[in-house]
């Protein structure tokens, strides 16, 4: 009996088996062997009415409100290619502060067709319990994140914060301060995105994901009015965390760059 | 049959590196010596963590780390600033002082028999104790402290060191410092209380007044309908008319986002609770006299209130009889068996 392919087949089981006990969950899946893989830089890119946004600036927002936005940060998670019979997930779960403008992330994705982009804001459940102690404190889901919650024992997963004003006329800084953060697993959304990519061996893959902050305020029908609540921090005013975590996944887009 | 020598290698080098990729640290070893608990005759073993086993020496660290004010980082609050062993591990105070006079949201709880309890906290919000510890080292209300922050302060300490390299077979982190304060937890357990003797045989344990009350407990006052079983909890959350303002804590509401859950706290354990004065979730009731009246008048009218929250018609002396029995579920001896 011959056992000559014996070191090729184990080699390539120890990789399968390595591949499955990365410890950072935004680290992207490794090659498969036998697929294609081809590189895909990956943006997320903040905007306000559809043109880049600009923290320093105050921004008219829906309902006559004057906005100042000082931080926003949230998870996606995931983060997927849709093909007609495949789904390719390009992370589970990682971490984008985008105050201070778009963010990169070079990823790795078999070629191939895909015809929409998958995206969960927040992190679904099995991410979300997750225990702290375990996960190493660097990774998006870990201590040095900012993310957790304590209280809850699960985490944030959107803090969006900054000043504002009811007073469209108004020329100073906001004077009043709004703090929402959304989490729990009632705040979890998904959303899918149609959208064409065609990722071939020959180029680097481009995908941008942008987030218009302005919609945060209204979705056309919905107005997010910050005088009737600046602050959810998920211990009271359960619908005004739902109303933001739903305005909050629909500023989500793909865009064509 | 023997594999040819390449097949060897790679099977080794593979071996090593499926070695190295494990998410959880490694534990002690098989023949590390376990902690034996003190469980009362009658009570069933508290449900263990295969992940986390309950060594001597993490029950060890875990208790030195109990009373270490460097989880505060050094700003005079350890755990035992709020759960004082002589008061069955519970506060004297309404709400507890954290660091910078920073004052607590709840009533700290008795810690006494957590090692049962399915759900942690008032609410439920921690699924066991090893998250649970993270909540008072992050409140800013309590210790305030970066739990990174904290570790690599103690890994300044060797002895700390000797000991989690002794228990966990590594110095000190977050996986170390979180099994091992929720180990000496573990070990805090009641049922040695003169309740406990009489029903164990000692038929003297027990007064005129307290059988008296006793029976009331599980029969006209109908206590025993929620503090049920041996630790004298149904581990649920019940709405019990304390209060009709749920805006600063909504209780249950706060985990499920359900209006249903609003008000609701969990049934705490009546073991010690002569002890564990001030009472409810928001330490509103000072003595078991105020409790037993609140009981017997059936609560406020709190839309979420239990259904068996109605008023009782307990005599006056009925109530004392009550009274008396609930003195009687207090411990004689130390809940901290950790040399």
């Amino acid at each position: 009996m011959s056992y000559a392919h014996v070191p090729v087949r184990l080699l390539l089981i120890a990789l399968v088996m390595l591949a499955g006990c990365r410890k950072d969950p935004a680290v992207p899946a490794p090659p498969v062997p036998g697929v294609d893989m081809q590189t895909l830089q990956l943006t997320v890119k903040p905007l306000w009415n559809g043109t880049p946004f600009d923290k320093d600036m105050v921004h008219a927002a829906a309902g006559d409100q004057r906005i100042k936005v000082t931080e926003l940060k949230f998870y996606l998670a995931p983060l997927q290619l849709i093909g007609s019979d495949t789904i390719v997930e390009l992370f589970d779960a990682d971490l984008f502060q985008v105050i201070n403008g778009p963010v990169h992330r070079t990823l790795s994705v078999p070629v191939g067709d895909y015809q929409s982009v998958g995206l969960g804001l927040g992190l679904p459940y099995a991410l979300n319990h997750r225990d702290l102690a375990t996960i190493p404190p660097n990774a998006p889901t870990g201590n040095n994140s900012g993310m957790y919650w304590s209280w809850a024992t699960m985490y944030r997963f959107v803090i969006f914060s900054g000043r504002f004003d009811s007073d469209p006329s108004g020329t100073d800084e906001p004077p009043f301060v709004f703090d929402l953060h959304t989490g729990l697993d009632t705040c979890y959304r998904t959303r899918t995105v149609p959208f064409n990519l065609n990722v071939t061996d020959d180029d680097t893959a481009r995908l941008t994901v942008s987030v218009d902050i302005a919609r945060f305020f209204s979705d056309g029908t919905e107005v997010l009015q910050l005088s009737d609540g600046a602050f959810w921090h998920g211990t009271d005013n359960i619908p005004l965390g739902l109303k933001v975590a739903d305005l909050q996944v629909a500023a989500f887009d793909v865009l064509e760059e | 049959m023997r594999l040819q020598r390449p097949a060897l290698i790679v099977s080794f080098l593979a071996g090593l590196l499926l070695a190295g990729c494990t998410r959880e640290p490694a534990g002690p070893g098989p023949s590390a010596p376990l902690f034996t608990l003190r469980i009362p005759p009658g009570w069933p073993p508290p449900p263990l963590r295969a992940d986390n086993p309950l060594t001597v020496a993490s029950v060890e660290l875990g208790k030195a780390l109990f009373f270490d004010e460097r989880l505060s980082l050094g700003r005079g609050i350890s755990c035992a600033s709020c759960h004082h062993p002589a008061r069955a591990f519970s506060d004297t105070v309404a709400l507890s002082i954290g660091v910078e006079g920073g004052v607590g949201a709840r009533n700290a709880p008795s810690l006494a028999n957590v090692a049962y309890h399915p759900l942690l906290l008032r609410d439920g919000g921690a699924p066991t104790l090893e998250q649970q510890v993270f909540i008072p080292l992050f409140d800013e209300a309590e210790m305030d402290a970066d739990p990174q922050q904290v570790v690599e302060l103690l890994r300044t300490d060797p002895h700390l060191t000797e000991l989690s390299i002794r228990a966990f077979g590594k110095p000190m982190d977050l996986y170390v410092l979180t099994r091992s304060l929720a180990n000496y937890q573990r070990t805090l357990l009641g049922g040695t209380s003169r309740y406990d003797r009489f029903l164990q045989g000692d038929a003297t344990a027990l007064n005129e007044a307290e059988l008296r009350g006793m029976q009331l407990f599980t029969g006209a006052a109908n206590c025993a309908s929620c503090h049920v079983g041996f630790d004298q909890t149904d581990h649920d959350f019940h709405n019990i008319g304390t209060s009709l303002d749920h805006a600063a804590d909504p209780g249950r509401q706060r985990i499920s986002l359900d209006p249903a859950d609003r008000g609701k706290f969990k049934t705490p354990t009546l073991r010690n609770i002569a002890l564990t004065a001030p009472y409810m979730h928001d330490g509103s009731m000072s003595t078991l006299e105020e409790v037993v009246v609140h009981f017997n008048s059936g609560g406020l009218a709190d839309p979420n209130k239990d259904p068996l929250m109605v008023p009782l018609q307990l005599s006056a002396d009925q109530q004392q009889d009550l009274v008396a029995f609930l003195r009687s579920l207090t411990d004689e001896r130390s809940l901290d068996i950790v040399e």
